[in-house]
């Protein structure tokens, strides 16, 4: 089992610790629906150290990435990223994950923990024999989302300079004293920030954020799978597998067609069958991964991931339907917990307006 | 800090008795509804049922999983805990108090029930095997 470099300040602070992908790290600190509210109404700090941090170095790291990425990495500007697919051979999801563009010859992706090892694996064998190296900071590192309304007023109190301003751009900062990346980005929808130090940096990292007295509340992951189900995004492993192309499950917007990239073959032959849609539940009852989908009778599809939100104040969730039952925004469905089927719609997301700042792509086009 | 009062009896599978004037009350525990997180429903069973020792009596659903509790013992539903249905929370707020989620008339009110004491509980809910998250 790992633990976070802020394990001692989880621990001090009475957390509830859970198992996740190899990781310990906390699960909640007061209780989820408080941190969950507090997240959308103020500000809220998470642990996310365990989140894979890997650095391609060299002359080829912009050309490398793409080949392995959905995304093309050589057109992103030196200090933005994106969200982009690793695809494998038959075009399905081998992860999802956030690539940074410090310059052509320097890439870092930050993906799921639960990936690491065969994102290592995958991303060796497809450099080789490329002017790159793969570095990768698992246990040398922290990070942490700093997410909500106040976040930017947070960190400003403790940050020399600017932070980075549109949303998917990072830099390099001082932030209460200690060398940082920082990036506007987030799995929450609320503006935000990640910051990621070296590890023995990161209790005082924590400790001065949570000092600003600003009404941050520290979060565990609870909290944070409550929020990333209200903005509809997909976990990889829940809503994304190596079973589901980036078509299935909506994210067409992730794949650019202008080069060659793993799994691009494929992709472009696949027949989709299925959709990722929303569900919001009108009765009592949570439905949660694997329960059965029905439009009348008959079975449509299966819940992929499934909470309670306190911020809407109903169950929510998403999983895939048939795209021949064709569910659209507002159709009344029936999802079936233990025996007892549970009246819900089909809802269109994300369920609350995202609020994150326009992103540098955006900013770019408007220019 | 978890509690564990003493004027309860405690099953093995997390729910607290206690011998009242009008039958038995039965909740669950502290530690078992720390566990199972934030409750958002609670589904209670009908009045005047009856109930085998150990059969399901009641599912309370939490942010992250479902919870049930059992009968500790065999008897008729007397009464439900009929606020839990606008505030669920109270579960988590007040186990053993304002949480109660039952109260049952024992077919045989001489019975005596092999439960566990506080003492005996917090052991078992601190032995490693229930050291493990779901």
């Amino acid at each position: 089992m790992r633990e976070s470099p802020l394990a001692s300040v989880h621990h001090a602070a009475g957390a509830r610790l859970v198992e996740f992908a190899g990781w310990r790290l906390p699960l909640q600190f007061s209780s989820i629906a408080e941190e969950a509210t507090t997240c959308r109404k103020a500000a809220a700090l998470f642990d996310i150290s365990h989140m894979g941090v890997l650095v391609l170095r060299g002359d080829d790291a912009a050309r490398a990435t793409r080949r392995v990425l959905t995304k093309e990495v050589t057109a992103i500007p030196d200090g933005c990223g994106a969200y982009a697919l690793l695809c494998n051979d038959s075009g399905c999801i081998r992860d999802d994950l956030i690539v940074m563009v410090e310059s052509p010859t320097c890439v870092a992706l930050v993906a799921n923990a639960i990936n690491h090892d065969k994102n290592v694996a995958w991303l060796r064998e497809h450099i080789a024999g490329l002017a790159v190296a793969l570095e990768d900071f698992r246990g040398r590192n922290f990070a942490v989302a700093l997410q909500g309304p106040r976040a930017e007023e947070i960190l400003r109190v403790v940050a020399d300079g600017d932070p980075p301003e549109h949303f998917a751009t990072f830099r390099r900062m001082t932030v209460a004293g200690l060398p940082l990346a920082v990036s506007r980005t987030g799995y929450t929808g609320e503006d935000g920030f990640e910051l990621f130090g070296e590890a023995e940096h990161g209790p005082a990292l924590w400790q001065a954020l949570l000092d600003t007295g600003l009404g941050l509340v520290p979060a565990g992951l609870a909290a944070r799978d409550v929020l990333r189900q209200e903005m509809g995004y997909p976990l990889w492993g829940q809503d994304l597998d190596e079973n589901t192309t980036p078509l299935d499950a909506g994210l067409k917007w992730a794949v650019d067609w202008t080069g060659d990239f793993v799994g691009r073959a494929a992709l472009e032959r696949a027949q989709v069958t299925r959709r990722r849609v929303g569900f919001v539940l009108e009765e009592p009852g949570v439905a949660r991964s694997g329960a059965i989908i029905l439009r009348g009778d008959t079975a449509v599809g299966r819940v992929a991931s499934g909470t309670y939100s306190h911020n809407l104040g109903a169950a929510i969730g998403q999983g895939y339907v048939d795209l021949a039952a064709n569910a659209e925004p507002g159709h009344e469905v029936e999802i079936e917990v233990r025996g007892r089927r549970i009246k819900g719609r089909i809802a269109k997301l994300p369920l609350l307006p995202a609020k994150t700042r326009m992103s540098w792509a955006k900013a770019r086009r408007k220019a | 800090m978890m509690s564990f009062p003493g004027d309860v009896q405690y099953t093995e599978t997390h729910e607290w008795m206690r011998r009242e004037a009008d039958g038995v009350r039965v909740g669950l525990t502290d530690y078992a509804q720390s566990e199972l997180t934030d409750i958002v429903f609670v589904d209670l069973p009908e009045l005047n049922r009856h109930v085998d020792a150990g059969e399901e009596i009641a599912s309370l659903e939490s942010v992250k999983a479902v919870g049930y509790v059992y009968a500790p013992l065999a008897g008729t539903i007397v009464a439900v805990n009929e606020k839990l249905s606008k505030q669920p929370e109270l579960v988590n707020q007040d186990p053993y108090g304002e949480g109660w989620i039952v109260c049952l008339r024992p077919d045989d009110p001489e019975e005596v029930v092999d439960l566990l004491d506080a003492v005996g509980y917090r052991r078992k809910t601190e032995a490693p095997a229930d050291e493990e998250e779901s």
